[in-house]
């Protein structure tokens, strides 16, 4: 950068202390002052000269390097301590941490909760249905209250919540109430239907499935993974578990096929649930809103990191230049 | 001459007063700050503040800063901390700490205070301060955890395994801290605390910190085992992540994927179980708790189903060799399901990939049309 250059440079700054500027043309007449006064130094320095002229040439030519140099110095003190920075706006992709700033988009989940007859069986005094319902619920209260809700409970049929009222509540009354289980687990059937939904529904869709992953329909649930994942539907998956009944690698193969997240909270210890759900539901909301929706954002940038780096090097030069030509 | 000389001396010398004086008005933030830090200066007016308001304020916002603090620090494990909260915490802290300041200067200094009251009162402060310190200690270690745990998580993700070293000792100080603070925390009874709340938000500063440090000392482990053995971390996840793939293909009857999902997990068992270091690596893999890794929990997950029981190679060598006969059409699938139902009984990923074949090939296009379902 050269010197024109970088009082452009100076000229194009943003200040956050803004008025230590104004104590600049204070401090450049102190400098002139203080080198008319060397000055005098300066001329008997010169005697040696015979020509007067020359003595003239090099008294002011000395001279008109050195001030220059200690306005620049000067300049560049006041500019250093007014805190410069470079304003710009940068185009950076949303990503997973950065949860503020994607948690409050709405979402549609559509919640498939498994209700065949294997989902009685008992694990720790507790039916897989009643383990299910709960899971479901706290996953409910870790979405917003701007996301949708659609419950459907499935087995050789589907028992749906009314797609009228979204709401948490009414969501949370409705996997409330079921408590009887039905023949067959028939998850490609309960898939096809939440991703028919894809039309009618203007929000990013979420499907969630909470099974035993015992499937016993005709139809290959991957299948219709598939089809989801072409739509652009995140298909997540939660394993609640069993001994008999089980089928874990199936869910895990519908997630992996949709590139969604698996989970399976048989390995879950009690006092770690709340935050293995918590994130999730934040993996639910970023996958489904990254795939509808565009994630780059314009964020303003501060840099006060280039401004220092450059002044700092033209300070050094003109401090050098200042002490050679000495007056 | 001379005249005009000594007129440019004094303004010179008037200017350069100038200079000065402006400096020290550019300086003076930077000044008072150390003036105030040096001798703790009370403000004129609180002096005459209600001594139960200063009481109030230290208590209450020491203890809120712990509470919010600590919660803030758990979550800051894969969500990036928000910046106003932090400030207004930071404000609590400040506040609380010149009020303890000033409440403990009144017990000390006002001679009409009764000794064992002022004893009393002066230890409950001083277990105030450690509230206070530990909320400082936390945040001053939110920033590094969140950026620590989004640079390992980038570090799984890019492979970048140079950076790993860094991060572990990054986590090695973080679980430094919080252990200090858990133990200024555990050194608190609510008999030393003023109110029932003020424990009560104590209590979940603790059980909040202790919920960070189990996290962080489990990413920490895991870091260690990616510092100490990058490569078998690699062929685990590897393994783990063909072996979901080969059982989508195999549901989807996709005989070519199958094939070079097969010879894939063959070779990458291999290298894993011909290191000289696998045991010991297969030992800390069996150690790690995915539950407690945050956002990594799928990739532990991965690495775990993905590292063989030394004891059990050869049965996942016979899964892999029953696999080949059925793609090159040696056996039926009637005789692939028979054979690995036999396997389904061992343990590990042995079992689980049995089962997971076996059923992959059970359901859907295993019952035919018109056939019986089994009900369940």
């Amino acid at each position: 950068m050269d010197p024109l250059s970088l009082i452009h440079f100076i000229l194009q700054l943003n200040y956050e202390r803004l008025w230590v500027l104004y104590t600049l043309p204070m401090t450049i007449s102190l400098v002139l002052v203080l080198t008319v006064t060397s000055m005098r130094r300066l001329r008997k320095m010169c005697k040696v000269f015979s020509s007067k002229r020359g003595r003239v040439c090099l008294v002011v030519l000395i001279t008109l390097i050195n001030i220059l140099a200690k306005i620049a110095t000067i300049v560049i003190l006041t500019v250093l301590l007014a805190k410069p920075y470079v304003y710009y706006e940068r185009e950076i992709v949303i990503s997973r941490e950065m949860k503020t700033r994607y948690f409050s988009e709405e979402i549609m989940v559509i919640m498939l909760i498994d209700f065949s007859h294997s989902m009685k069986e008992s694990i720790n005094g507790r039916t897989k249905l009643d383990l299910a319902k709960e899971v479901a619920l706290k996953v409910l209260e870790e979405l917003t209250d701007m996301d949708k809700f659609h419950i459907v409970f499935f087995a050789e049929e589907l028992i749906i919540s009314s797609l009228e009222n979204t709401s948490r509540e009414y969501s949370k009354i409705f996997i409330k109430s079921i408590n009887e289980t039905r023949n067959y687990t028939t998850i490609a059937k309960a898939l096809s239907y939440a991703i028919s939904l894809y039309e009618i529904i203007e929000e990013p869709i979420s499907i969630i499935i909470i099974s035993d992953g015992a499937d016993n329909s005709n139809v290959n649930p991957i299948e219709v993974a598939v089809e989801a994942s072409k739509r652009g539907i995140p298909v997540f998956t939660i394993f609640v578990g069993g001994k008999r009944h089980r089928n874990p690698q199936l869910l895990r193969s519908i997630a992996r096929v949709t590139n969604s997240t698996f989970l399976d909270i048989t390995k879950l210890h009690e006092d770690s649930l709340e935050n293995v759900i918590r994130r999730f539901v934040e993996d639910v909301k970023y996958e489904t809103l990254s795939r509808r929706i565009d994630m780059r954002i314009r964020v303003p940038v501060r840099d006060y990191k280039t401004p220092m780096e450059i002044l700092l090097k033209y300070l050094l030069i003109f401090l050098l230049v200042m002490l050679l030509s000495g007056v | 001459m001379k005249r005009l000389s000594k007129a440019i001396t004094v303004v010179a010398v008037v200017l350069f007063v100038i200079l000065v004086i402006s400096l020290i008005v550019v300086l003076y933030p930077l000044i008072y700050e150390i003036i105030s830090r040096i001798y703790h200066r009370v403000p004129e007016g609180v002096k005459d503040e209600d001594k139960l308001l200063v009481l109030a304020k230290a208590t209450e916002l020491s203890t809120l800063a712990l509470d919010n603090m600590s919660d803030i620090a758990h979550k800051s494990l894969g969500t990036m901390p928000c910046e106003e909260e932090l400030e207004i915490i930071s404000k609590y802290i400040s506040i609380s700490k010149y009020n303890i300041n000033i409440f403990e200067e009144y017990l000390r200094e006002d001679p009409m205070i009764p000794s064992m009251y002022r004893w009393r009162m002066l230890r409950t402060m001083s277990k105030y301060k450690r509230i206070v310190h530990t909320s400082e200690r936390l945040s001053g270690i939110v920033l590094e955890l969140y950026q620590t745990y989004k640079e390992l998580r980038k570090a799984i993700e890019t492979r970048e395994y140079s950076k790993i070293p860094e991060i572990t000792n990054r986590l090695e100080n973080t679980e430094n801290v919080l252990k200090e603070v858990l133990q200024n925390l555990n050194n608190i009874s609510r008999e030393d605390l003023l109110s029932g709340e003020h424990w009560r938000r104590v209590r979940r500063g603790l059980e909040n910190t202790e919920k960070t440090l189990k996290e962080v000392y489990e990413l920490k482990r895991l870091s260690q085992l990616l510092r100490d053995y990058p490569q078998l971390a690699e062929l685990s996840f590897q393994i783990g992540r063909n072996m979901d793939d080969l059982i989508i293909a195999l549901n989807r009857n996709d005989m070519n994927a199958v094939r070079r999902l097969v010879k894939s997990i063959r070779r990458c068992v291999n290298e894993l179980i011909s290191d000289e270091d696998f045991e010991n690596y297969y030992d800390k893999v069996k150690e790690l708790n995915p539950e407690y890794t945050s956002g990594l929990f799928s990739y532990v997950e991965y690495l775990k189903r993905g590292t063989p029981d030394p004891h059990l190679v050869n049965e996942l060598m016979q899964l892999l060799d029953l696999l080949e006969k059925y793609t090159r059409g040696e056996i039926t699938r009637d005789e692939l399901i028979r054979r690995l139902r036999n396997l389904e009984e061992q343990t590990g990923i042995v079992g689980e990939l049995s089962t997971g074949i076996s059923r992959a090939y059970g359901m859907g296009s295993g019952a035919t049309k018109g056939e019986e379902r089994p009900r369940d």
